[in-house]
């Protein structure tokens, strides 16, 4: 029974592979800031999920691939910048680097004032509003990939979607228009 | 007490965050809060933009040399440890409580998921699991149930999908794939559920209980076929799980615990299909999101497509481009005794089959999610009884045997609404809304829509007023709301609009509503008349915050009607949604003739509504019929439960319109389904005297009302014989035909063009207005089309 498993979970990994590899690789993008360095980012994140039995995974797996994902995009960051150890603090500073024009050009076909607006963020704030909004995580998911603290994340994306308010008129309700 | 605006706990209220406790708290707090209120209202509109925003940033792939390592690593790793038979031991802890489930904790590899995984589903094998490797139960079914969990665990679901093995998904519409089902490779003993072919069931709950995520991949491999419907038997009625062209189907379930409204919703773009948790032996359809306020299951859903790759949403090879239609399931044969009942709101939306002709003319063969059976059947009027009285409708039924299926038969229900006679017609306050993008520039587009207002122009009144708004990349007030005998004026103004710049709806919609609300006649018609090919690019363009806007501006009695033009970035999905939820109508004009109908012959049809929220609930004997399936209709479906609640919404008939559904039915008298084994207790004879083959109950509104009233009909079969039909069914039968050789539906039968055209042909009736003739040609130009697949060279 046991090799039976084979083909059926290279035939997980495959969906996984299909369903993931998108979102992760805008994750990874945002923190890399490199499109290519999120690539190599989420080709580990999928070798290191080959060696994990699906069904340990399974209620968790969204989860566990953020998870794994950014911890190698942090390191790929660290090992970038050897001066310094990037740390979740440092983090926040990054929103100063610019992104590489590789990724700048592929956003700048699609996206509007709101994307932009969502680049100036600290770098902290972005990706927790990156990981509820474009991912449906919950807060106790992004708290745990993240590890920060639940009502830290709660309030990460309270001040974020705040800021983006202020600063993108098309966000006030329509109530509020004119 | 007021709470600061700058409280995080009101974002987390709208994102669902909240526990029960600290919901409650929110929302007594916010009874008497409007400052909050409307804070969180702007949040909700925040977060819709957001996520659209986000949701549509590009979605970039690894290269493909990666993902060929990946894979070569999948096939050749064997995974770190042993496998260990825990779907036992899950078994068992499932017999001895929650408590023990806790037990398995040790297996997970991280134990950072501690919390989570006790507050997650477990799976439930079914009542003889212990032996589940040999178990040979025919049946499987998906089960959500609250468990006994422990006190602190709030909100804790499990879902369970119980499925012995040995029932594989039969894989329908790609017969050469199915082979490769891990099932025929390995025999019967895969239960893994992580990759088990009959279905991976992930709930990843929220900590707030309306908001949970579920995902049911059938992780089979139908990737490599597109459009391959993955059909799951129950063992009761085949109900079908999406047409999965890659992997899995992605769904959001929303529940409450132990509450009536507990469900998961199957959701795919536009479309989502709903389970309820108390009728699990049917998956069916709903129109998910407008039943209360704080329901939003019907916003942040899963993009469908973001899960899909691009290649699996080839709906046809003669899609042409932009063109996006939402994917529907047709409706399986569900059997009366697990559903004597069948429930749906009315539709008399025609624009589907406007547009199957437009590309039937344009010479290929629409995309199968484009064909909307009873759109195409509402696109032609019957003779049906009229109204007498007061009352707005007549109820018509017939019955005979099924043309593509003869030991089947086919029931026929329509509805004739009462008509207004011109003079009658209320004044109308009409306001154009007039989209003027870039994108409108085609003849089919902009100068079309400017000759159908005119058409709808020289028929006002001086009672009669009209605005223009028109929009591109901002929108403005082109005209001032104008008495109707000032045709001057308000022709000078269509005459002069001209395409170009980007489009953002929404704000157009907005200042419309505004317009139509500043000179609203209090007893009139006071309706928006959008004209657009439905491309919001730019701005608002999330369809769920548009539907949520216009269904509010419904409330204040503005209603919508969409007048859908041109071709090539045609959003049939988000026009049909508009149109759906916001109490409005939608048409397709693909020509000046079909201005002519929709806003001449039909104009009070179009613009006057004579009953909203209008269901029909059919109940069936049991006795007499072994399971139907309705035809068409599959946006529209409602739980039965929904047929009495006022509040849930559905379709709204205009005046003089005529509504049809058909059904086909499986006489009780048939042979036995193979397969399916014959129900030893359900048949006990307690309806027998009966010899009505169904009841037809039929819920509306007055216009003005919000209760509902109710119309009923039972219905016999008299055995007519197909000659012994009126037209107007065989007329139906045919159209409704043709739909399913368009869509290549299972349920199609003997259906061919050739006896398509043959009934049509016999049933032309009086045909007023040549529309059955136009019919019958499109029927010859589809089968001379799909005779061309193959390109013959001379």
């Amino acid at each position: 029974m046991q090799d039976g498993d084979e083909p059926n979970r290279a035939e997980w990994i495959r969906l996984v592979l299909a369903q993931q590899q998108g979102p992760l690789l805008r994750y990874a993008a945002r923190i890399t800031g490199d499109i290519e360095r999120a690539r190599d980012v989420v080709q580990d994140t999928f070798l290191r999920l080959c060696r994990e039995r699906p069904e340990r995974l399974n209620s968790h797996l969204t989860e566990w691939l953020f998870t794994v994902c950014r911890n190698r995009a942090l390191d790929v960051v660290r090992k970038e910048s050897r001066t310094r150890t990037l740390t979740e603090i440092d983090l926040s500073s990054r929103q100063s680097d610019e992104p590489s024009p590789a990724l700048t050009a592929e956003r700048r076909e699609t996206t509007g004032e709101l994307l932009q607006a969502i680049d100036d963020l600290p770098a902290n704030q972005q990706e927790v509003i990156q990981l509820k909004f474009q991912n449906d995580l919950s807060y106790r998911e992004i708290s745990r990939i993240t590890n920060l603290s639940v009502s830290n994340v709660g309030f990460l994306i309270h001040t974020g979607i705040k800021t983006l308010r202020q600063r993108v008129r098309a966000l006030e309700g329509v109530s509020h228009e004119d | 007490m007021k709470i600061d605006p700058n409280d995080p706990r009101l974002t987390a209220y709208v994102l669902g965050e909240l526990d029960d406790a600290e919901r409650t708290k929110i929302e007594a707090l916010l009874q008497d809060d409007e400052t909050a209120r409307r804070e969180i209202e702007t949040i909700r509109t925040a977060r819709a933009t957001i996520t659209n925003e986000l949701r549509s940033e590009p979605c970039p792939r690894l290269a493909p040399e990666q993902i060929a390592a990946i894979h070569e690593r999948a096939a050749s790793r064997k995974p770190a440890r042993a496998p260990f038979p825990w779907w036992r031991l899950l078994g068992w802890a499932t017999a001895l409580g929650a408590a023990t489930a806790l037990t398995l904790l040790q297996f997970r590899p991280l134990d950072q998921h501690r919390e989570k995984a006790r507050r997650l589903p477990v799976y439930t094998a079914s009542p003889n699991s212990s032996t589940v490797a040999g178990a040979t139960a025919e049946t499987g079914h998906l089960r959500l149930e609250a468990p006994p969990a422990p006190k602190d665990v709030s909100g804790s679901l499990t879902l369970s999908l119980n499925r012995p093995e040995p029932n594989p998904p039969a894989i329908a519409g790609q017969p050469g794939r199915s082979s490769t089902t891990p099932q025929s490779q390995h025999g019967p003993s895969m239960v893994t559920p992580g990759s088990d072919a009959s279905g991976k069931t992930v709930v990843r709950a929220n900590q707030e209980i309306t908001s949970r995520l579920v995902e049911i991949a059938p992780a089979s491999p139908a990737q490599s076929s597109s459009g391959a419907t993955l059909t799951y038997n129950d063992g009761h009625a085949a109900w079908q799980a999406g047409a999965v062209s890659a992997y899995r189907a992605i769904g959001r379930a929303e529940s409450s615990i132990g509450q009536p409204n507990d469900r998961i919703t199957i959701s795919r773009g536009a479309e989502s299909r709903t389970l309820p948790l108390d009728d699990v032996q049917s998956l069916n359809y709903a129109q998910s999101g407008n039943e209360s306020p704080h329901s939003y299951y019907d916003r942040g859903q899963i993009e469908w497509d973001q899960y899909f790759p691009p290649q699996t949403e080839s709906v046809s090879p003669s899609s042409p481009s932009a063109e996006s239609y939402s994917h529907s399931i047709e409706n399986p044969f569900v059997t009366v005794a697990q559903n004597p009942l069948s429930t749906f709101g009315l539709d008399a939306d025609t624009a589907s089959y406007a547009n199957i002709r437009r590309f039937l003319n344009q010479g290929t063969l629409p995309p199968h999610d484009a064909v909307r059976i009873e759109e195409m059947l509402n696109y032609f009027s019957y003779d049906y009884p009229r109204p007498h009285g007061r009352e707005p409708f007549a109820l018509y039924a017939e019955m005979s045997e099924c043309p593509w299926n003869p030991a089947h038969r086919l029931a026929l229900i329509g509805l004739k609404a009462t008509d207004i006679a011109s003079h009658k017609i209320q004044p109308m306050n009409l306001v154009f809304l007039i989209d003027v993008s870039g994108s409108m520039g085609d003849q089919n587009e902009l100068p079309l829509v400017k000759q159908a207002l005119r058409l709808l122009v020289d028929q006002l009144t001086p009672r009669d007023r009209v605005a223009i708004v028109v929009y591109a990349g901002d929108s403005r007030v082109a005209l001032r709301s104008t008495p109707g005998d000032d045709k001057t004026a308000i022709l000078e103004v269509i005459d002069s609009l001209e395409a170009g710049g980007s489009t953002n709806g929404g704000a157009g919609i907005q200042s419309a509503y505004r317009e139509a609300l500043a000179n609203f006649i209090e007893g009139g018609v006071n309706r928006v008349i959008l004209c657009t090919d439905g491309d919001f690019n730019v701005g608002v363009t999330d369809p769920n915050q548009l539907v949520q806007m216009v269904q509010q501006q419904a409330q204040s009695h503005v209603f919508l009607t969409i007048l859908g033009v041109g071709m090539g970035n045609l959003k049939d999905s988000t026009m049909q949604k508009l149109a759906d939820k916001g109490s409005g109508n939608y048409a397709y004009i693909d020509n000046l003739d079909e201005a002519h109908k929709v806003l001449v012959e039909q104009m009070r049809g179009t613009l006057v509504t004579v009953a909203r929220d209008a269901k029909v609930q059919i109940e069936f004997n049991p006795t007499l019929v072994r399971s139907y399936r309705l035809i068409g209709y599959e946006k529209r479906r409602l739980r039965a439960r929904d047929f009495n609640n006022d509040r849930k919404v559905a379709g709204d008939i205009g005046a003089g319109h005529t509504v049809t559904a058909l059904y086909e039915i499986v006489p009780a008298t048939a042979p036995a389904e193979p397969g399916v084994d014959p129900l030893k207790y359900q048949s006990s004879p307690r309806s027998a005297a009966s010899a009505e083959l169904m009841t037809v109950k039929l819920r509306y509104k007055d216009p003005e009302a919000s209760t509902s009233q109710l119309l009923t009909a039972a219905v016999r079969d008299s055995g007519a014989s197909w000659r012994g039909t009126s037209s107007d069914f065989r007329f139906a039968a045919s159209v409704a035909a043709f739909g399913m050789i368009l869509r290549d539906s299972p349920y199609k039968g003997a259906s061919t063009f050739n006896l398509v055209h043959e009934l049509a042909d016999g049933a032309r009736g009086r045909d007023e207005n040549g529309y059955r003739s136009e019919f019958i040609s499109l029927v010859d130009q589809a089968r001379t089309l799909s005779g061309n697949v193959v390109p013959d060279d001379p």
